[in-house]
């Protein structure tokens, strides 16, 4: 993709003529060269002919930024197949990544040996880059998806304080932002998890209160759905947790429901 | 401002001017650039960003007056919708600076709808009624289109919704736009419900649903399917099972 195609794409998109998108900052013959790539446009102008026309900055470099950094891509496609539990992919994916690409790679490693239930060696150097300090978190600007991945690296006692962090720090959370909510509940599932199969249940139930409060977005009614089959086999409400992995067998989760504790086995 | 932006990007990866351009863009035009008394092409500032593993929408977090993406703007508006919100759909048609005049167009028709007003003014018609006509279905005309199902006569949402089904199934369309299709799908399911069409109307939306990846994007679209199928099927208790699972605790 060019600078001009992408303002002809967007433009279009917002069916604004050539005039309206120079928005007098540039005259309307030029841009119309840039359109058609004859001639540069420097960042200050194209960011004050965005800004008088409302299109975000970022929707119109997203597709620059995935372009130039395929790695930002192949993470996607990690957190992704982690989020569908697809251990197939995930192996296809640690295949075509070099260890050169040191945290990538062992991101993949790690979440494959988180659903396999086995544990991982890792260099320490990469151990201390993904484990991240309640110092770090800055709830404003990030999803959750690396603390979300890294939950087996912790011992239980040191996650608690991020969790109660998170949980304290609610309203600053951005929800409206997919990525965020997603990754969140992502990580509630792999602390509650962790709580339940190590049984600290206090904490198992605090979690619980926590999903309950954040809205009931289209796009986290299967997470909602998962963390309700903890808070059964928590109950121990047998009709229900059958009732969840039942209906999530015959629409075709079978391969989610392998990696959930089962309720007649009790925890482990 | 860009310049100065740059430069303070540079200090914090410790790099001298040199290191910062070395291959890339020359060191005296950068060096101007920095100090704003030149301006640095798009392409050029793209190039060094990515050289640098920086990505440009973060580079530039704070120079744009329109913070939020269309995506994220397109969710709060459906939520709103879908959770009835004129509270909240009113707020964004005041404070909100929409790039694409269409969507500020389908926020007033859904005030309008919550707040009674059934009875469509004749633009609002033409402009719902020109996406029968549609060939590109692209992200934004499918949510355009979600928005807007309920103003439809039944036989013309049926070829409208079929026609989406069929190209999206086609063309190998993105994951949002299959999210879109797969919400479409949901809601034509209800109207179908409510105006009590015919079972092969509802059948046809079901195998729809079916045909979806087996993701965990998809996952409640997938339920949504097995509930309407139950439903066809005049398994009352069973589709109530599905409908205790997924409300709240």
């Amino acid at each position: 993709m060019t600078i001009g195609q992408q303002l002809k794409k967007t433009r279009l998109l917002f069916g604004l003529t050539q005039e309206e998108m120079s928005a007098g900052i540039v005259s309307e013959s030029f841009y119309s060269r840039v359109e058609r790539d004859k001639n540069a446009i420097t960042i200050n102008k194209l960011i004050a002919m965005l800004n008088a026309n409302n299109i975000s900055l970022n929707d119109f470099f997203k597709t620059f930024d995935n372009e130039g950094m395929p790695e930002l891509k192949r993470q996607r496609q990690i957190y992704s197949a982690f989020n569908d539990r697809d251990l197939d992919q995930l192996h296809q994916i640690e295949k075509t990544l070099s260890s050169k690409n040191d945290v990538l790679y062992f991101k993949t490693k790690l979440i494959i040996a988180t659903l396999e239930h086995r544990s991982i060696k890792m260099p320490d150097s990469i151990r201390k880059q993904l484990k991240t300090n309640l110092i770090d978190l800055d709830l404003k600007e990030q999803d959750f998806w690396d603390l979300a991945i890294s939950v087996p690296l912790y011992q239980f006692s040191e996650f608690t304080p991020l969790m109660s962090y998170i949980i304290a720090h609610f309203s600053k959370l951005d929800l409206d932002n997919p990525q965020v909510v997603i990754s969140l509940m992502n990580l509630l599932i792999g602390y509650l998890d962790r709580a339940y199969r190590e049984k600290h249940l206090a904490e198992a139930k605090k979690t619980l209160n926590f999903a309950n409060k954040i809205p009931n977005d289209f796009e986290i009614m299967f997470h909602k759905l998962i963390i309700k089959y903890y808070s059964a086999l928590i109950d121990k409400n047998l009709e229900m947790s059958k009732g969840i992995t039942d209906l999530l067998q015959i629409c075709g989760y079978q391969r989610y429901i392998d990696m959930l504790p089962q309720a007649n086995r009790g925890s482990k | 401002m860009i310049g100065a932006h740059l430069k303070e990007v540079r200090k914090s990866l410790h790099f001298s001017q040199e290191q910062m351009t070395e291959g890339i863009l020359d060191r005296s035009l950068y060096s101007r650039v920095e100090n704003d008394c030149s301006e640095i092409n798009v392409n050029d500032l793209v190039k060094l960003l990515h050289y640098h593993r920086i990505l440009v929408a973060d580079f530039l977090r704070g120079f744009g007056t329109t913070s939020t993406d269309i995506e994220i703007l397109q969710n709060r508006i459906t939520t709103a919708y879908l959770n009835e919100d004129v509270v909240t759909l009113q707020d964004l048609y005041i404070n909100t600076k929409f790039a694409d005049v269409r969507m500020k167009k389908v926020v007033r028709i859904l005030i309008n709808r919550l707040n009674g007003v059934n009875n469509l003014d004749e633009r609002d018609r033409e402009f719902s009624y020109s996406f029968l006509n549609e060939d590109n279905w692209n992200s934004e005309n499918l949510w355009l289109v979600l928005h807007m199902l309920d103003l439809y006569e039944l036989s013309d949402l049926k070829i409208l919704v079929e026609t989406i089904f069929h190209k999206v199934i086609r063309k190998k369309t993105n994951e949002r736009s299959m999210q879109l299709a797969a919400q479409i799908a949901l809601k034509y399911l209800e109207i179908c419900c409510k105006r009590q069409t015919k079972n092969s109307e509802i059948k046809n939306a079901i195998a729809f649903l079916q045909k979806l990846p087996k993701t965990t994007n998809f996952a409640i679209h997938r339920i949504a399917a097995e509930y309407y199928n139950r439903l066809v099927n005049h398994d009352q208790e069973g589709a109530d099972k599905i409908a205790n699972l997924l409300v709240r605790n």
